[in-house]
């Protein structure tokens, strides 16, 4: 018994049972409005922080459009495009994702309404709309000033209460999967889930706070610490658990090894908080810190391959269910986006590359393919899936399809732009050319970078009309479903 | 598992999976990088920090903390790195490498990973505050292909008018490398392994022994590159000279060259007219070479000398004041060089050259009137006015005639250099 309770049960593995969730055990309670509020919230948050960037996108080709005023600065605007896309959008998606896949996974509620409550007004208000407010506003003292540092660019004010969000997300979530029994053993979902909480709950008062305390480069190590983190242990985890979930339960098929799901996650946790210091390579921090972390960073990209080697070979034979089934085509796009990100970024973090490379717009098209390729097209595909799969209302699929090839034209548009500009910006620094020679060739590009937002931007509307143009089967009698056929039952509650 | 499923679930039992992840995945991993790539690092870094003598490395001034802050809070290390890489191209551009002594009173860290403007860790010095405050109220005015945005609502309405925080941000600039130009830094503990490719560090060591100048700083006494092995046709060095005034100076000079660009109002002194005064190659070489010194006029010494040729020929064209009908007579012109001994000398020099021992004081340097012809209307204006921003002062009491004799005896120190045309 001891061994199945370890994580060796194989459930939704090759080889293992299916998981009951898919198989049509009765599930727990799931805070159907709770999961909703977030899903509301993040989508509106989707909008506002890709609304910033376009603007700040346009502010590079058109310095004067919205200048002038300190509200509407480049600085300011940019900060909470970061911002509202980490915390707002994907933040948000992923606590409405665990909604609904936590009592799946676990088989038992969440804490509290309460608390979910609790976590949805000060997650929304206390920290992304206090955060987008103040970094508007601009104050000058330290603690409710926008900090200089990436990816943790709010208030310390507002970094407080993001911790406690994290602590009640934690407790809200954490408890339910890690308590015994669990009819399935624990689920690599529930893996990456509480891994990523945890980390999290550490690694983010660690790089808002520490650089404030500690000087210069001392405190740049730790910054590097934390830009890595928010990507690799807060959304990378996240995204993942939104991928082992939707995988098994679209094609009804299990992940292809549990070997390779346990090497994956091990490896994972264990290389990527080492990555950090890759983006001060060739800095005055030591030069072994910096070439531990680029050796981390090659042994990511690696750990990476073996990731998506095993979600790939789970949809073996399933081309056309891929094709055909929007929401897992979302997901099946940001899981090959994994692969092509991390190999990037471990060809990115050897010195070669890092000389030419670095501080260009190369770095601003990887990091757009980590967080809009990978990170919100998976977390896209959840959200139609749990949609799906709620009552309520169906997505339409059209308006879903439409949506899934704008934003990935406009993405791919944004991600050739900006490597290219990277590159002529590098091949200028190096070539000893005037400082602005690099600018003027710049302006094309982000011409073009600042177009692509067109496509993105219509593609989110586009999803979010498809998300409530769909077939309603909503009753009169409140929030609950009446499925009309059996096999719509089935859909409803289960996976 | 069958028999679990069956009992009533018992909250308080953890599966020893979650242990694993929560300590092992969660914390462990957590505490193994921030010791290993946190603390470790840190410590280090606190040893070779120790290591530097920073006497002389001053503290932030309060002022200068306050400018700080708002630069952080403007976003302006989103596109101004302060980390000078230990690559050879970045100190070629910048200078020395960031050392983590230069920071060690920087909370929080400023050294960005974006670099849209240039390199901001070594600029103290490279250029002059009127520059810095008319780039900061509209820089479109100073570098017209920037796209930084406009930070005029820190100041009161114009560019020569500083709000405090404008004011507190240009005290921070002033900062940015301060301790290592002052010599700063000198090595006394052990020596850190740097781990570079030694034949890079090698390269690097050896630039960095050399005195850096930034090429966009102006510099007094210095040596211009010849311009005798240009290849290119007067045709094609005037069309790129068109397009690299357009691209670099117009700002400042305006379009047509009359010193009265956007950037202009906010300048003292003013941007020289191009087109009513008339100047040597050497004049116009040493300005673009080696900028103004004492003038919001930086160096241009990033350009090529093929490109410094191009806009010299170009400078030179725009000069279109009327030819002089009716040349100064014997007399007036011995009465102008009596008024020029008497009062001009101490300060231009016996030979009009502006390097007499006072002119070498002054910054600006005096007016070199055999690199510069004046307009000789505009002379007269000079001498009733003065040039603010110089140490030249109205001359009040002058005659009119002396002032028109003496502006006719320097027009004759302009001296061409052999086979040049006027």
């Amino acid at each position: 018994m001891m061994t199945a309770v370890i994580g060796t049960s194989k459930a939704g593995h090759e080889g293992g049972i299916a998981l009951s969730f898919i198989t049509g055990a009765p599930i727990a309670s799931v805070e159907t409005c709770l999961m909703r509020a977030h899903i509301y919230a993040a989508l509106l948050c989707l909008v506002i922080a890709a609304l910033f960037g376009t603007a700040v996108a346009i502010k590079l080709v058109q310095p004067d459009f919205l200048s002038g005023h300190v509200e509407t600065t480049w600085g300011s605007m940019r900060a909470n495009h970061t911002q509202g896309i980490l915390f707002g959008w994907l933040g948000n998606a992923f606590i409405a994702f665990l909604y609904f896949a936590v009592p799946r996974l676990a088989g038992r509620p969440v804490m509290s309404q309460a608390l979910g409550w609790l976590l949805f007004v000060l997650w929304n208000v206390g920290e992304v709309l206090l955060g987008w407010t103040l970094v508007t506003i601009n104050l000058a003292d330290t603690f409710w000033a926008i900090k200089p540092l990436e990816w943790t660019e709010f208030p310390l004010a507002v970094n407080m209460v993001t911790e406690f969000c994290l602590v009640l997300m934690a407790w809200q979530f954490i408890p339910p999967l890690a308590r015994k029994p669990n009819d399935d053993g624990m689920y690599v979902s529930s893996w990456y889930i509480i891994g990523g909480l945890t980390f999290t709950l550490l690694a983010f008062p660690v790089g808002s706070l520490v650089p404030q305390l500690v000087p210069g480069a001392i405190g740049a190590a730790f910054s590097g610490l934390w830009i890595h983190d928010a990507i690799g242990l807060f959304v990378t985890p996240f995204a993942l658990a939104i991928a082992f979930y939707v995988f098994p339960v679209r094609t009804k098929l299990p992940i292809y090894s549990h070997f390779l799901s346990m090497l994956g996650f091990w490896l994972l946790f264990f290389a990527y908080p080492l990555n950090g210091i890759h983006h001060y390579v060739y800095s005055s921090i030591p030069m072994d810190t910096q070439r531990a972390a680029i050796a981390a960073s090659i042994i990511m990209g690696f750990d990476v391959i073996l990731v998506v080697f095993n979600l790939l070979m789970s949809l073996r034979g399933q081309a056309a269910l891929v094709s055909r089934d929007v929401p897992l085509r979302f997901v099946w796009t940001g899981v090959v986006m994994y692969l092509v990100v991390s190999l990037q970024g471990s060809l990115q973090a050897i010195m070669p590359m890092q000389r030419y490379i670095h501080f260009t717009d190369w770095v601003i098209g990887h990091s757009h393919l980590a967080m809009l390729g990978f990170a919100t097209f998976v977390t896209l595909g959840g959200i139609a899936h749990i949609w799906e799969r709620s009552m309520g209302s169906r997505y339409h699929h059209g308006y879903m399809n439409l949506a899934y090839w704008l934003i990935l034209s406009g993405l791919m548009i944004m991600l050739v732009d900006l490597t290219t500009a990277g590159l002529a910006q590098g091949q200028l620094w190096s070539s000893g050319a005037p400082w602005m020679d690099s600018v003027r060739v710049s302006q094309g590009y982000w011409l073009v970078r600042a177009a692509s937002a067109a496509p993105i931007l219509a593609g989110f509307a586009v999803f979010i009309a498809g998300l409530f143009a769909g077939v309603s089967n909503r009753n009169t009698s409140g929030s609950q479903p009446l499925p009309t056929t059996g096999a719509q039952l089935a859909q409803a509650n289960h996976g | 598992m069958a028999e679990i499923t069956t009992t009533q679930p018992s909250p308080q039992h953890w599966f020893g999976m979650a242990y694993l992840l929560i300590f092992v995945a969660g914390i462990g991993f957590f505490l193994l990088s921030f010791i290993a790539l946190g603390v470790l690092p840190g410590l280090r870094l606190a040893d070779v920090i120790a290591s530097h003598t920073q006497t002389d490395m001053p503290d932030y001034t309060a002022a200068e903390l306050r400018g700080r802050q708002v630069y952080a809070s403007l976003g302006c290390a989103l596109c101004h790195t302060q980390q000078v890489r230990f690559v050879l191209s970045d100190v070629l551009r910048w200078g020395a490498p960031t050392e983590a002594w230069e920071t060690r009173y920087d909370f929080p860290q400023l050294w960005g990973t974006r670099r849209i403007g240039p390199d901001l860790a070594r600029e103290a010095g490279v250029r002059s505050d009127d520059w810095q405050l008319t780039h900061l109220y509209h820089p479109q005015s100073i570098v017209p292909d920037s796209v930084m945005p406009s930070y005029d609502w820190l100041f009161k309405g114009s560019p020569d008018r500083p709000g405090a925080s404008a004011a507190d941000l240009l005290a921070y600039l002033h900062t940015l490398g301060r301790a290592r130009q002052a010599g700063a830094g000198k090595r006394i503990g052990p020596r850190f392994d740097s781990g570079l490719d030694p034949d890079m560090l090698m390269e690097i060591k050896s630039l960095c022994t050399a005195p850096f100048i930034n090429a966009n700083q102006a510099q007094l006494n210095a040596t211009t590159p010849s311009l005798a092995h240009i290849a290119a046709t007067h045709d094609q060095l005037f069309a790129r000279g068109s397009m690299l005034f357009t691209q670099n100076c117009a700002g400042c000079h305006g379009a047509n060259g009359d010193g009265n660009g956007l950037a202009a109002s906010g300048l003292s002194p003013r941007p020289a007219n191009l087109r009513l005064h008339q100047f040597t190659t050497q004049g116009v070489v040493q300005a673009l070479w080696n900028g103004v010194p004492g003038s919001a006029m930086p160096a241009w010494r990033d350009l090529p000398v093929s490109d410094l040729a191009s806009l010299t020929i170009y400078v030179q064209t725009l000069h279109s004041a009327p030819v002089e009908t009716t040349p100064a007579t014997a007399s007036v012109l011995a009465r102008g060089a009596g008024i020029y001994a008497n009062n001009c000398m101490s300060c231009h020099g016996a030979q009009g050259r502006g390097n007499s021992s006072v002119g070498m004081l002054l910054l600006p340097r005096p007016a070199d009137f055999t690199a510069m012809q004046l307009d000789a209307t505009q002379a007269i204006q000079v001498l009733n006015t003065g040039i603010p921003g110089t140490a030249m002062p109205p001359w009040t009491s002058l005659s009119s005639p002396d002032k028109q004799a003496v502006s006719a005896f320097i027009r004759t120190l302009y001296k061409l250099p052999e086979g040049q045309k006027p």
